[in-house]
C-alpha cells in the first residue's frame, strides 16, 4: 500500500512536470517568434487564434501529419534513433530540479515532497551527464542523414558541445564549493535568506565574523550563461544549424515528427539550463527578500512563483540575445571557449576555494 | 585609453549597447505603444502600389472592342526571355491589315522587364498592377490571347480611340480598313 | 533484486563489449561502446556509487566517446578490415587476459555477503565525500602520479601538434 502511494505520487509529479514542460516548450516557440518580431519591428504569427496565440497547436498538427522522409542513403536505424537520443536526455534532467520549497506532506501515512520529483545526492552531475548524452542525437543524426550539410553540422556540434560542457562543469564548481553538496535541493536550501545569500552575490557563506564577506559567483554566472547558450546551440552560437551556411545543419534531412523531436529537445534544453541557472546562482525558489509575504501554509505559492519568474527571465534572455547578436565564426567560437571562458572558470575556482578556505571556520 | 578598452571588453559593453537597442524597440512596441510594425498582414492588408508597378502584362483593345495588336511580332523579338509567341495573319478580306491570330505569353519565364511594352508600336501591351497569380499548375500560367485581353479589360476600363481617330495623319496605317469614316479635311 | 540487476547489466556489458570489436562499421562499434558505458554506469548505481556513475557518463560517454565519433566521422571510414590482420595476436592476448581474470576470481573466491550490504555504509556517508577523501588521503600519491602523467601527455600532444603546424608553414 505504502509502495503504491509512493509510486502513484511519483507518477503524478512526473506527469505534472512533463505536462508543464511540454506546454512551456510549445508556447516558447510562439513566445520566441513574438519577442523576436517585437524587437525587429515585425508582428510575428498573427493568424491562428487571437494574435496568433494558438500557433503552436497549428504547428504541432502540421508536423504530426507531415510526411516522414528517410533519405535513400541514410542509415535507417541511427536516423530513427537520433531524435530519441536527443529528446529523452533533455527531459530526464527535470527529475532532480527543486521547483518549490522542500516541504513534506503526509498522504495515507506516506511522506511526500510535492515540489521535488527526487533528490539524488549527485543531482547536478546527473543533469550534466544526461545533457552530454544529448549531443549524440545531434552527432548521429548528422552522420546518419548521409548529407554533407548534416555531417558538418554534426561535427560542429560535437566540437562545440565538448568545449562548452567543460566550461559549464567548471563554472558550477564555485557554487558546489560554497554549498558543499552536489544535490540540487541542498544547493537551493543553502541560499535561503535574501538576495544577498544567493550564490551570485554569495554573502552568508563565510563563517564567524566574516559572514558579510561576499564570495561572489558573478564570473561563474556569466561563464555559465554564455556556455549554456553555446551548449543548447542557440544564437549566437548556433553554428551546428547555421541556416546561411548549412541549410539546417544536422536537421537538414529530418521532417515531420522526427524534426519535431529535435525541436522540442532544443527548447526543453533551454528550459533545463534556465532551471539550473536559477537554482545554482539565483537561489532557486527563494524570494529576494527575507522570509515570505504569504501565510506559512501558502508560502509555497510564493516559492514556485519566484522560481517560475527566474526561469522565464532566463528564457527571455535567450530570445533577447538571439535578437541582438550575430552568429560567431567557428574559430572565434573555439578561441572564446578555450582561451577566455576556460581560464575565467578556472580562476573563479581558485579564488573561491581560497576565500572559502580562509573565511570558513 | 587602454584601460577603458579593457573595462569595455570585460563588461561586454558593446553587447550591452546592442541589447539595449533591441529592448528599447520591444518596450516601444508593447509597453509604450508608440511604435508600429513596418510589416503588413498581407492577405488582410495590402500595400498601395504605385501606378508604375510592373505586374502582369495585358493586351489592350480600342474603344470599339477590336484589339490594338497588329501582329507585328516586335514584342516577341524584344523579349529577352522568349515569353511571347505571336502567330500573325491577315485580316480576312483586308490584305493590308494584320492582326495576331494567336498570342501566347508563358508568364513562368517573364521577368517583368517591360521591354515588350516599350517595343510595341501601337501600345497594345501594358503592365497591370496584378501580382496574385500563384497557380497549382504551371501550365495555367501560359496565357492565351483571350486571357491577356481579359486582363487588359479588367485593369484598363478606359480605352483609347482608334489611332486614326486620335490623329488623322496616322490613318495610312489602316488604308485597307473598310469602315473607315471619311477623313476630315 | 540486486543479483538480478547485476545479471542484466553484466550480460549487456559483456555482449556490447564483444560487439564493439566484432562489428564492422566503426560507427556501430561506437554505439555499442555507448551502450556499454551506460550499463557500466547502471552497475555503479546498483552499487550505490552514484558519483562514479555520473562521472562515468560525463567523462566517457559525454567527452571521450564523442571524440571517437568525431574522428570516425571526420575520416568517414565506411568499413575497416585492417584489424582482421591482427586477429591471431589479439586472440592470443585476449586469452591471456581471460586466464588472468579466471585465476584472480578463483584465487580470491566470490564474496559471501552481497556487495549491496557492504556499500550501504558508504552511501550513508555520501559517496562523493568518500571518493574525495580517499583520493586525497589514502591514494594521494597514485592520484598525483596519474595527474602528472596526464599533464605530460597533454604537453606532448600540444608539442606534436605545434610541430606539425610550424613545419607546414615553413
Ligand atoms: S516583360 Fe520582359 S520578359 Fe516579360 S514578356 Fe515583356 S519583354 Fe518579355
Ligand atoms: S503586341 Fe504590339 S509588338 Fe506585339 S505583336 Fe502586337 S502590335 Fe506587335
Amino acid at each position: 500500500m505504502e509502495m503504491l502511494v509512493f509510486a502513484g505520487a511519483a507518477v503524478v509529479k512526473i506527469a505534472v512536470v512533463m505536462g508543464v514542460v511540454l506546454l512551456t516548450v510549445a508556447f516558447l516557440t510562439l513566445a520566441e517568434r513574438k519577442v523576436l518580431s517585437w524587437m525587429q519591428d515585425r508582428m510575428g504569427p498573427m493568424e491562428v487564434g487571437p494574435y496568433g496565440t494558438l500557433q503552436p497547436i497549428a504547428d504541432g498538427i502540421k508536423l504530426f501529419f507531415k510526411e516522414d522522409i528517410i533519405p535513400a542513403g541514410a542509415n535507417r536505424f541511427l536516423f530513427s534513433l537520433a531524435p530519441i537520443l536527443s529528446l529523452v536526455p533533455a527531459f530526464i534532467g527535470f527529475a532532480v530540479v527543486p521547483y518549490g520549497p522542500n516541504r513534506e506532506i503526509e498522504l495515507f501515512g506516506v511522506t511526500i515532497k510535492p515540489f521535488i520529483i527526487t533528490d539524488i545526492n549527485i543531482g547536478i552531475l546527473y543533469i550534466l551527464a544526461f545533457v552530454s548524452i544529448g549531443a549524440y542525437g545531434v552527432i548521429l543524426g548528422g552522420w546518419a542523414s548521409n548529407n554533407k550539410y548534416s555531417l558538418l553540422g554534426g561535427l560542429r556540434s560535437a566540437a562545440q558541445v565538448i568545449s562548452y560542457e567543460l566550461n559549464i562543469g567548471l563554472a558550477i564548481i564555485g557554487v558546489l564549493i560554497l554549498s558543499g553538496s552536489l544535490s540540487m535541493v541542498t544547493i537551493a536550501e543553502k541560499q535561503a535568506g535574501s538576495i544577498l545569500n544567493w550564490n551570485i552575490i554569495g554573502m552568508g557563506h563565510g563563517g564567524g565574523i566574516w559572514w558579510w564577506f561576499p564570495v561572489t559567483q558573478i564570473v561563474a554566472f556569466v561563464v555559465y550563461i554564455i556556455s549554456a547558450v553555446a551548449e543548447t546551440n542557440r544564437l549566437p552560437f548556433d553554428l551546428p544549424e547555421a541556416e546561411s551556411e548549412l541549410v539546417a545543419g544536422w536537421m537538414t534531412e529530418y521532417s515531420g515528427m522526427r524534426f519535431a523531436f529535435f525541436f522540442m529537445a532544443e527548447y526543453a534544453n533551454m528550459i533545463l539550463v534556465s532551471c539550473i541557472a536559477s537554482v545554482l546562482f539565483l537561489g532557486g525558489y527563494h524570494a529576494p527578500y527575507p522570509g515570505t509575504r504569504l501565510p506559512d501554509n501558502l508560502s509555497w505559492i510564493e516559492g514556485v512563483a519566484w522560481f517560475t519568474v527566474k526561469v522565464y527571465a532566463f528564457l527571455f534572455l535567450f530570445f533577447w540575445l538571439r535578437a541582438t547578436l550575430p552568429r560567431l565564426r567557428y574559430d572565434q567560437l573555439m578561441r572564446f571557449g578555450w582561451k577566455v571562458m576556460l581560464p575565467l572558470a578556472l580562476g573563479n575556482i581558485v579564488i573561491t576555494s581560497i576565500v572559502v578556505y580562509f573565511l570558513r571556520d | 585609453m587602454a584601460v577603458a578598452q579593457w573595462v569595455k571588453t570585460l563588461t561586454f559593453y558593446e553587447i550591452l549597447v546592442g541589447m539595449k537597442a533591441t529592448i528599447t524597440v520591444l518596450i516601444q512596441r508593447i509597453i509604450l505603444r508608440n511604435r508600429k510594425a513596418i510589416t503588413l498582414q498581407y492577405p488582410h492588408e495590402k500595400r498601395e502600389l504605385p501606378g508604375t508597378y510592373r505586374g502582369m502584362i495585358a493586351l489592350l483593345r480600342y474603344d470599339d472592342g477590336t484589339d490594338k495588336c497588329v501582329g507585328c511580332d516586335l514584342c516577341e523579338s524584344a523579349c529577352p526571355s522568349r515569353v511571347i509567341t505571336v502567330i500573325s495573319s491577315e485580316v480576312e478580306g483586308e490584305p493590308m491589315k494584320r492582326y495576331a491570330k494567336e498570342y501566347y505569353m508563358d508568364m513562368t519565364r517573364c521577368l517583368f522587364c517591360g521591354l515588350c511594352v516599350q517595343a510595341c508600336p501601337v501600345d497594345a501591351l501594358a503592365m497591370t498592377t496584378e501580382y496574385e497569380w500563384a497557380k497549382y499548375n504551371k501550365r495555367d500560367l501560359r496565357l492565351n490571347k483571350e486571357q491577356l485581353l481579359a486582363l487588359g479589360d479588367r485593369n484598363f476600363p478606359v480605352r483609347e480611340k482608334k489611332l486614326e481617330f486620335q490623329h488623322p495623319n496616322v490613318a495610312y496605317f489602316n488604308i485597307g480598313h473598310k469602315n473607315l469614316p471619311p477623313k476630315e479635311s | 533484486m540486486g543479483s538480478l540487476s547485476f545479471l542484466y547489466f553484466g550480460t549487456v556489458i559483456a555482449l556490447s563489449a564483444i560487439l564493439v570489436v566484432a562489428l564492422r562499421k566503426p560507427v556501430s562499434s561506437v554505439i555499442a561502446l555507448l551502450v556499454m558505458f551506460f550499463h557500466i554506469a547502471g552497475l555503479f548505481v546498483t552499487l550505490h556509487a552514484e558519483f562514479l556513475a555520473a562521472v562515468q557518463l560525463i567523462v566517457y560517454a559525454g567527452a571521450i566517446l564523442v571524440l571517437y565519433l568525431f574522428v570516425v566521422m571526420l575520416l568517414n571510414v565506411k568499413e575497416d578490415d585492417s584489424y582482421q590482420r591482427q586477429f591471431r595476436l589479439g586472440m592470443g592476448l585476449g586469452l591471456v587476459a581471460l586466464a588472468e581474470v579466471v585465476y584472480i576470481v578463483s584465487a580470491a573466491g566470490l564474496p559471501e555477503e552481497p556487495i549491496r550490504e557492504r556499500t550501504t555504509s558508504a552511501a550513508a556517508a555520501g559517496n562523493t565525500e568518500m571518493v574525495g577523501r580517499a583520493l586525497y588521503t589514502t591514494y594521494l600519491f597514485p592520484f598525483e602520479v596519474a595527474s602528472l602523467i596526464l599533464l605530460v601527455a597533454m604537453i606532448g600532444a600540444i608539442l606534436m601538434a605545434k610541430k606539425g603546424i610550424m613545419g607546414e608553414s615553413k
